[in-house]
């Protein structure tokens, strides 16, 4: 259970102060366990600094972050990811494309442990579990163990991120429009996977999007951010009652300048 | 075949190929030459033994056969290039210590205890060379390039107002780093005040000259490839000071930038181990040749440019029976 | 070409292969595994050859000095990857810095022993023992020479082979590849980039430390201009292997880098063999040979890409 409380982080982008990012300009959220929740909001209005904040890449300029009631603010993105999944847009970024397929799985299974020298990682064993966890997924990745990631398809590496992420059985799930550079078939596929792991596992999920349908679709809480806040907040039933429509209402009336057209058309 | 697979075989064949190329054997003795690198004085010491073993009727093409390697200051390609001389020659000539010390133990490990001539090496026993100068006790003899630096040093006591003398030196030079401390052993018996710098390459010269305090009368300069190589720029230096210089050196190769150069002639070290090498190819052992050291009588002394810097020569020193004045 | 010129045609570039293979390793741990470029090494080669010459003189165990070389090439990478992780030193330069560093302490020592640390033939060197067991055995002195090294060095690489490759298939090794390949997602995953770094460069640095330490004792002398181009000759065979040899999984990778060394030292020596008396374009004919060798895959393939296509057209051939 994650606790967000009053975050507020400025970025100085060259040397005068007038001309800050304001990026998060308090922000308190909870997220419980069993919550799937969709972030939606337009360029610039602070989604993926939170999720920054939360992974740990920088620390916030005010506020705290809790896991489980402890505080978790002052530690590393390294010590943070290994309670924390995240998938990135990028489909680059997420595996390592000179390695196979298999030691980018060893990579994310041994997150929560500390790396010993002495023991070896590439065990038969921990193929095996891996076959099993790829069968499923109806891909033919499982026959794909030993090839270098880079052969692979942008959809298949946002896939086998997401199986990475969610590997070491994380207390939390974070996905920045992980499919947003995905074809429209191969990201319906991810969103699917995404759904089904986050159901099966039952791992509390953050997911920015920019595909208003998706948010809607998925999760049982939305939220809207803009210019560094949380304007509007949606949960279960209403939740599911929203319509496009209605989200592009909210955001016009917030003064919303640059809602791209991705968005409109999702 | 995998395209790796190929080119070993392609390389494989080239192997055997050179092998074959290297002809049928020609009867004539051979001689190898290893030259450390290209510097002026190293290839005076080769032509030298060149030219001394021609006038003593051994002959390139003749009545034998030269094989000159120059790994051009590199440590690795110094120590294989000996390695092929070692194997190939009769008697092998090194340049230069690091040349003559990869030949000595490239013969050495080969078994083959072939001569091994040297020059251009200031302190032969010090590089294990040679187990003492007046008996080689192996097959190992040659050349040194040590100089009469007491001897040089000792002219500056003729000259007026010396208080202070400085050393510069190619820190990576072994032979430099000899001569500096005969240098400043013979500088503090005169009396005189000492300092020293050293260089790493030939664009610190400058630098370093520049660095000499203004109290400092002399320069003292040993017989180092890269400043002998640079005496344009030794000499720039010093005429941009606000109190020049007398420079002294011992190559007398050096001597556009000296004032005086007492010391080696590189070409006649050459011809002197050119005249072992003959020695040793009639029968004469060279366990039985002790170490020689140049003609140091030679003094050369820049007069055009200490006038022009101002400074005054002694007439004592002008005077020296055999001295050669520009 | 006599006995003696077949016999060193052979050897010399074998041991100059298995020697250099060491520091083709490590300059492969910094550059390829961690995407590092580490100049330090034209630094840290000198010191260790010099270091190792000057203590085999002041009567040291040759194995203690190996011991002692390798952990000074540890020390040295761990100094460098500090400097950068740190101090923020830009990689490259820290590894100039550290260059510098070890380069003036290999001077220093040189001049405390008078301007030579070289060894005369009656100095223990890691090989002695067994070219005297050879000796006594009646094998004549090249034979052994040249088998008593090559089995020493042939041991030692086989045995840092198979550490290194074993090491990088551990939880570690795994880890400190992710951090050189991609530090975001190493953080992602749990993995201390800079922890990781600081061990990678440790190793590297300590498997160029032994291969400087193997080679003065293979020469018997030591100068600070020993580290001159090393890192041009550990690149040199680091490319040629992998362009000649395949190097799909990690372990094929490691070989291929030794095979690029054996590739090398053999070329140079069919260039000397090949090349003319007293000819000052070796380097030039250095960098054409070398040309050659590595064109010759890429001209192999475009030459089968065009019989494959030409035996396409006459299959399918429109039939008349």
């Amino acid at each position: 259970m994650l606790q967000c409380v009053n975050l507020f982080k400025t970025f100085r982008l060259d040397g005068n102060p007038q001309n800050d990012k304001k990026a998060l300009q308090g922000v308190d959220l909870k997220i419980d366990d069993g919550d799937f929740i969709t972030v939606i909001g337009g360029n610039g209005s602070g989604k993926t600094t939170l999720l920054n904040l939360i992974a740990g890449v920088f620390p916030p300029d005010v506020g705290h972050l809790f896991l489980d009631d402890e505080e978790i603010t002052p530690l590393a993105e390294p010590k943070r990811a290994k309670f924390i999944g995240r998938v990135f847009q990028d489909p680059m970024q997420g595996t390592i494309a000179d390695i196979s397929l298999f030691e980018n799985l060893v990579l994310a299974s041994n997150r929560a442990k500390k790396p010993s020298p002495f023991r070896w990682a590439l065990t038969k064993e921990k193929k095996t579990e891996f076959i099993e966890l790829l069968k499923p997924l109806k891909l033919g990745l499982e026959d794909r163990l030993d090839a270098k990631i880079g052969t692979f398809s942008g959809g298949q590496r946002q896939s086998v991120t997401l199986l990475m992420a969610a590997l070491a059985k994380p207390k939390l799930l974070l996905l920045d429009e992980h499919t947003a550079a995905l074809d429209p078939k191969t990201a319906r596929t991810v969103m699917e996977l995404t759904d089904s792991i986050v159901k099966n596992d039952r791992v509390p999920t953050l997911m920015i999007t920019h595909n208003m349908k998706d948010a809607i679709k998925y999760g049982n809480r939305l939220i809207m951010m803009s210019e560094g806040k949380i304007i509007f907040e949606a949960q279960g039933k209403e939740k599911e009652k929203l319509t496009v429509e209605d989200l592009l209402k909210k955001f016009q009336l917030a003064s919303l300048d640059d809602v791209p057209d991705s968005m409109i058309l999702g | 075949m995998k395209h790796g697979n190929k080119t070993i075989v392609l390389l494989a064949s080239l192997l055997v190929g050179a092998a074959a190329l290297s002809g049928c054997d020609s009867g004539k003795t051979k001689v190898g030459i290893l030259q450390f690198g290209t510097f002026e004085a190293l290839t005076n010491a080769k032509n030298g033994f060149v030219e001394a073993l021609a006038d003593e009727g051994f002959k390139d093409g003749e009545q034998i056969e030269i094989t000159v390697k120059n790994p051009e200051a590199d440590s690795a390609t110094n120590s294989q290039m000996a390695g092929v001389l070692a194997a190939a020659s009769d008697l092998v000539y090194g340049i230069a210590t690091p040349s003559a010390t990869a030949l000595k133990n490239a013969v050495t490990s080969a078994g083959r205890e072939i001569p091994v001539v040297f020059s251009a090496v200031t302190d032969p026993v010090g590089a294990k060379l040679v187990a003492a100068l007046d008996q080689p006790g192996a097959n190992v003899t040659g050349m040194s390039d040590l100089g009469p630096i007491s001897e040089e040093l000792n002219l500056l006591a003729k000259f007026v107002g010396i208080d202070k003398v400085d050393t510069l030196y190619t820190s990576t030079e072994s032979n430099s780093v000899y001569q500096i401390a005969i240098a400043r052993t013979t500088i503090a018996a005169n009396g005189w005040g000492e300092t020293d710098h050293s260089v790493n390459n030939a664009s610190e010269i400058a630098s370093a000259i520049a660095a000499v305090s203004d109290d400092v009368d002399a320069l003292f300069l040993p017989t180092d490839d890269t400043i002998a190589a640079n005496m344009a720029m030794v000499k720039n230096a010093n005429e941009s000071r606000a109190k020049p210089l007398i420079i002294l050196g011992c190559d007398v190769g050096m001597i556009d930038g000296c004032v005086i150069a007492m010391g080696v002639d590189y070409f006649e070290l050459g011809k002197q181990a050119g005249l072992m090498a003959a020695q040793i190819l009639t029968g004469t052992d060279p366990a039985d040749i002790p170490v020689g050291t140049g003609d140091s009588s030679l003094l050369d002394i820049n007069k055009t440019w200490a006038d022009a810097l101002g400074v005054a020569i002694p007439a004592e020193i002008l005077a020296t029976t055999g001295a050669e004045i520009k | 070409m006599s006995t003696f010129e077949w016999q060193n045609f052979f050897i010399s570039p074998l041991n100059s292969g298995l020697i250099f293979g060491l520091l083709a390793l490590g300059v492969f741990i910094a550059f390829r595994v961690l995407d590092i470029a580490d100049l330090s090494v034209e630094g840290l080669f000198p010191l260790v050859s010099v270091f190792s010459c000057f203590t085999i003189l002041q009567g040291w165990n040759p194995a203690l000095v190996i011991v002692v070389s390798v952990l000074i090439g540890a020390a040295s990478g761990i100094i460098n990857a500090l400097l950068s992780l740190y101090l923020k030193i830009p990689p490259l330069l820290s590894g100039i810095v550290m260059m510098s560093a070890l380069f003036a302490i290999s001077i220093i020592i040189i001049h405390f022993n008078g301007g030579y640390v070289n060894l005369s033939n009656v100095d223990p060197t890691v090989y002695s023992w067994l070219i005297g067991v050879f000796k006594t055995a009646g094998l004549n002195t090249f034979w052994s020479n040249a088998v008593a090294k090559i089995i020493i060095v042939g041991v030692i690489d086989t045995l840092v082979v198979a550490l290194v490759y074993f090491f990088f298939g551990t939880e570690m090794g795994m880890a400190v590849r992710a951090a050189g390949k991609n530090k975001q997602m190493a953080r992602a995953n749990g993995i201390s980039v800079n922890q990781m770094t600081i061990i990678g460069l440790a190793v590297s640095s300590a498997l160029v430390a032994l291969a400087a330490t193997l080679y003065c004792q293979h020469t018997l002398s030591a100068t600070p201009q020993d580290g001159q181009g090393m890192i041009v000759l550990g690149l040199s065979t680091l490319f040629l292997g992998e362009t000649i040899l395949p190097h799909r999984s990690f372990k094929a990778h490691l070989l291929s880098v030794f095979g690029g060394s054996f590739i090398y030292w053999y070329v140079i020596q069919i260039l000397f063999k090949i090349m003319g008396d007293g000819d000052y374009f070796l380097y030039l004919y250095k960098a054409l040979l070398l040309v050659l060798i590595l064109a010759i895959p890429h001209l192999l393939k475009i030459a089968k890409a065009k019989i494959s296509r030409r035996r396409q057209e006459t299959e399918n051939a429109p039939v008349r």
